[in-house]
């Protein structure tokens, strides 16, 4: 088999404050092959968005990559320095942000935006820029292009503006493109049409997504496998359908299950998982979720788990997953939703 | 996650303290701000003391008469003036005069200001414009200039630059109060008050404006500093007390100006003197800010 | 934009207005009176009285000021009661002194401020921008007189590497067309009139600039940390851009704007500093003039200058602004 395109492996980065050490990620992998589609779940602090940033490089002063490699055209990334990753960023891997209202430089033109990236990473001249930004305005459904360039991002809405980002990423046709939460702040219909947009662009340029997000629904509809994250660790990987239909994980489960749904009952409770999300601050021995799992064991507490493959293609890191194990003393059988 | 994500997630697990003893604990551990209350508490003492520190009576005269006056040496800590005083004294006693002049400045303008700007943000409406409208203007008018013109029509004196200053910072103290009690209005606790029926005044003086006082005491603070240099500032120009014994740092300041050769230690130590005091009054200022919001970078 | 600079321009004539207003009633409540200053003090009722209707000041108050204002609009701002000159040429005669001043003083204050807050900013917490923001403290903590002062002492008295007082050396001779030293000796090629001319603005401009430095420095800290933590940094740093570009185009260009305001803010302090160090470095400019009229209860110049001083304010402010509007987009496009 041929090499993955990028390769991410033990990937472990700490945060060092003057108050504390912080653990947001604690060793992840993960390879991506061009025209895969791979999603990251997890909730508001599992580090899911530290560990792209950290692969881009631009973690900030007090963020350290102290663990792993990401090897990408056999180079190991992290190893590289500014200028040489500079030449990688925004032109072999690239990212687009949550808000498109904050991420874009409000005193620019958004022409200016994109052909920034265009004449930094590929020489071009400025008509030749202006040229292209039209095209790729174009090609992520923004009408009047051209018009549209000399406009400031004031101008546009939120999901023009999530099209705008994506032009500007999709710009030097990377191989790699990393979407943090793309959809979140935008409205639902709106939302749909990114994804669309998303997936047709990958198709086309055949490039690898990584999308990353805390919305089930989102991956459903876009990737092809999925990674479950839970306090800087990947806890259950497989295919998204794997996921949706068997999942493992008691955490994965508890996702789904507490994804409000239409068929239900209207008095039906929500379900929630029950606890917080863990303090950073501490490493615990054992299983980071057992403190909210209602399938703990003792081995739980004793022993961190490591990823096993529970099917072909579906791992797992649990010593007691959901699918051969009952929940101690609980009405609750383990099983699908 | 940012930074500020990963350190509130520390921070969380704090136990919630009182409002102002945070404040006072972010105070205390503040370098800068502890010097400058330690500068403050400096001044106070020696204005406070200025009989016992002071080595001389500052109006008496001890020397002679000299265009060249001595400087620092023996038995003069800062040397003789043009009319053969003790410089040390009349620094000293200086200190009184400047720190009175700064109260009561502040004094002044924050009574009036506090009270249009309260009168502006509760009433609203047309009084509210008046009122605000006239402070613009009086802040488009820059301070010292402002205070020379009151001076001006007042005619000089330490009553009458008081007087100026203290105006002068109305329109500062009168925006503050009406942003804060605009902000207020809207605030649940008091749509709650008026909703079971709180007269107006009682909501303001009971609710509002305790709520308000933060910013107010960090700029009465600064607005101190201000006041002792703009007062320095009148005297310099000759526009403060009339009768030349007053030892008030900026007329010290003036009456040496006009020929440095002879004696840089009469320009040198109410000069510093005044540097020091104001140091110390902005850099209290700055550090209740930053306790009280510490939100704020500047 | 043209919209803008309207509305903006449409604002600012009820302050002028209420400006000239005041202005007006507090130079004719100066103790002692015009009719008195020309007079003296031992001038009969009778020579008063008639002064007084000379001058049209025994009208009522608001039809002196409709008349001054009248006037003003028309170039005139009354006599000099000490030269019986027109105030409007003296004004007009010593304002360039102000201006160069001024913008020398402003000049050095945001070359110098900006790059110190700049850099303080991006070595958060660093060895720089500790000491900046004390260095910032104590610079607003001087007294403009006493700084200018202390540097006249020790640059033109001790050391003597720079003159004590005036523009231009007496001997020097310099052709005037704009008046404005610096700028006279660059257009007329007069280069030993040119090294003359600054040698005189360096003290001032350095005493007068120094508040305002710390303050621009301040803001600028202040406004580049806000920007560093903003969505867009991170944005231009994953589209791999040069660490210069980011610099400038993306923080700089954002931090800027709160800055604009201040320098803008910052005229009044100016113009204040002005009458002070003019004072003390003999600068024959506007500042100066306005004191000596307090001195000389010379009521013209001292409504004039005053006034000029108020207009000149509000007017600079109004540059700050709409320069805002051109450098701000949301604000400039509806």
């Amino acid at each position: 088999m041929t090499q993955p395109l990028l390769s991410v492996r033990d990937l472990e980065v700490k945060f060092f404050t003057r108050r504390a050490t912080i653990h947001p990620v604690n060793g992840i992998s993960f390879d991506l092959n061009p025209g895969d589609t791979l999603g990251i779940v997890g909730e508001s602090g599992c580090g899911k968005s530290v560990s792209s940033l950290a692969l881009m490089g631009i973690l900030g002063k007090t963020g350290k990559v102290t663990g792993g490699e990401v090897i990408f055209e056999e180079r190991d990334l992290l190893k590289l320095s500014n200028a040489q990753m500079r030449s990688v960023r925004g032109r072999q891997i690239a990212m687009i942000f949550q808000d498109p209202m904050t991420s874009l430089n409000p005193v620019l033109t958004i022409g200016r935006q994109i052909t920034e990236v265009l004449r930094t990473h590929l020489q071009m001249d400025k008509e030749a820029a202006r040229k292209e930004a039209a095209t790729l305005l174009d090609r992520v459904g923004i009408p009047s292009a051209a018009d549209r360039l000399g406009d400031y991002p004031h101008q546009f809405s939120g999901g023009m503006r999530q099209r705008v980002m994506i032009a500007m990423a999709i710009a030097c046709h990377p191989r790699v493109l990393i979407a943090d939460e793309p959809t979140t702040a935008l409205d639902v219909t709106i939302q749909a049409q990114i994804l669309d947009l998303l997936r047709s662009l990958v198709a086309e340029e055949e490039m690898a997504l990584v999308l990353i997000t805390h919305d089930l629904g989102v991956v459903a509809g876009v990737c092809e496998r999925t990674n479950v994250m839970y306090a800087g660790r990947f806890v259950e990987t497989g295919t998204t359908r794997d996921l949706f239909e068997r999942p493992q994980h008691p955490y994965t489960l508890g996702l789904l299950r507490s994804v409000p749904r239409l068929d239900r009952p209207k008095t039906a409770r929500l379900e929630t998982i029950k606890g917080s999300p863990r303090d950073q601050t501490q490493i615990l021995t054992g299983c980071s979720f057992a403190p909210r799992c209602a399938y703990a064991t003792d081995e739980s507490w004793a022993e961190t788990p490591l990823l096993r493959e529970i099917a072909p293609g579906h791992r797992v890191a649990c010593w007691n997953p959901v699918s051969t194990s009952v929940p101690a003393g609980s009405a609750e059988q383990g099983g699908h939703s | 996650m940012s930074l500020a994500e990963a350190e509130a997630a520390v921070l969380r697990t704090d136990e919630p303290s009182g409002l102002w003893k945070d404040a006072f604990d972010r105070f205390k551990r503040n370098p800068a701000a502890l010097v400058g209350a330690l500068l403050i508490l400096t001044f106070i003492l020696i204005a406070v003391f200025a009989p016992v520190i002071a080595t001389h009576d500052p109006h008496a005269q001890v020397g002679n008469l000299s265009a060249n006056p001595e400087g620092p040496g023996d038995g003069h800590i800062m040397g003789l003036d043009k009319q053969g005083r003790d410089y040390f004294s009349r620094v000293v006693y200086g200190t009184r005069l400047s720190l009175l002049v700064g109260l009561v400045s502040v004094a002044v303008g924050l009574s009036l200001g506090v009270l249009l700007g309260s009168l502006a943000g509760y009433l609203g409406g047309w009084v509210d414009v008046v009122i605000m409208r006239f402070m613009d203007i009086m802040l488009s008018i820059p301070g010292l200039l402002l205070a020379i013109g009151i001076v001006a029509a007042l005619g000089r004196g330490l009553v009458q630059i008081m007087v100026a200053v203290g105006i002068v910072n109305v329109p500062v103290f009168a925006r503050l109060l009406r942003a804060a009690i605009l902000g207020q209005m809207d605030s649940d606790y008091v749509l709650a008050g008026r909703s079971v029926g709180v007269g107006g005044w009682r909501l303001l003086g009971r609710h509002i404006l305790p709520n308000s006082i933060a910013p107010v005491i960090v700029q009465a603070t600064l607005a101190m500093a201000t006041a002792i240099i703009d007062v320095a500032g009148l005297s310099f120009l000759g526009l403060g007390p009339a009768n030349p014994s007053f030892p008030e740092w900026g007329k010290m300041l003036a009456d040496s100006a006009s020929r440095l050769e002879q004696g840089v230690h009469l320009v040198f130590f109410p000069g510093i003197a005044i540097v020091l005091s104001v140091l110390g009054l902005n850099l209290v200022g700055d550090g209740l800010r930053e306790a009280i919001d510490p939100r704020l970078k500047t | 934009m043209l919209q803008f600079a309207l509305r903006r321009l449409l604002l600012t004539i009820p302050i002028l207005i209420g400006l000239s207003i005041i202005v007006f009633v507090f130079v004719r409540s100066l103790p002692g009176g015009p009719a008195i200053a020309l007079l003296g003090e031992r001038a009969t009722e009778e020579s008063l009285e008639q002064i007084e209707k000379t001058l049209g000041l025994d009208q009522p108050v608001h039809v002196q000021y409709f008349r001054y204002m009248n006037n003003v609009l028309h170039g005139d701002l009354g006599n000099s009661v000490v030269t019986r000159q027109p105030v409007a040429d003296e004004i007009k005669r010593q304002f360039p002194a102000t201006v160069e001043l001024g913008l020398a003083a402003m000049l050095f204050a945001i070359l110098v401020g900006v790059p110190l807050g700049f850099i303080a900013a991006k070595r958060y917490q660093g060895v720089l921008d500790q000491s900046s923001l004390v260095l910032s403290l104590i610079g607003v903590s001087f007294p403009v007189f006493f700084l200018a002062l202390l540097l006249k002492y020790v640059f033109a008295v001790k050391l003597g590497w720079l003159p004590t007082i005036g523009r231009l050396t007496v001997t020097q001779d310099l052709a005037h067309p704009t008046n404005l030293y610096v700028l006279d000796a660059i257009l007329t090629g007069n280069w030993p009139a040119l090294s003359d001319a600054l040698k005189h603005l360096v003290l001032p401009a350095i005493a007068l600039g120094t508040i305002p430095l710390a303050i621009v420095a301040r803001i600028t800290r202040a406004a580049t940390l806000d920007v560093i933590s903003e969505d867009y940094v991170r944005t231009a740093r994953a589209k791999g851009l040069e660490r210069t570009v980011i610099d400038r185009r993306h923080i700089l260009r954002n931090a800027l704007l709160p800055v604009v305001t201040v320098i803008g803010l910052q005229t009044g302090l100016l113009l204040t500093g002005a009458v002070l160090t003019e004072t003390i470095f003999a600068w024959p400019g506007v500042g100066r003039m306005i004191l000596q009229a307090i001195q000389f209860r010379d009521y013209a110049i001292l409504q004039g200058g005053i006034l000029f001083f108020a207009f000149v304010i509000v007017f600079v402010n109004l540059l700050v602004d709409m320069s805002y509007g051109f450098l701000n987009p949301r604000i400039r496009v509806r």
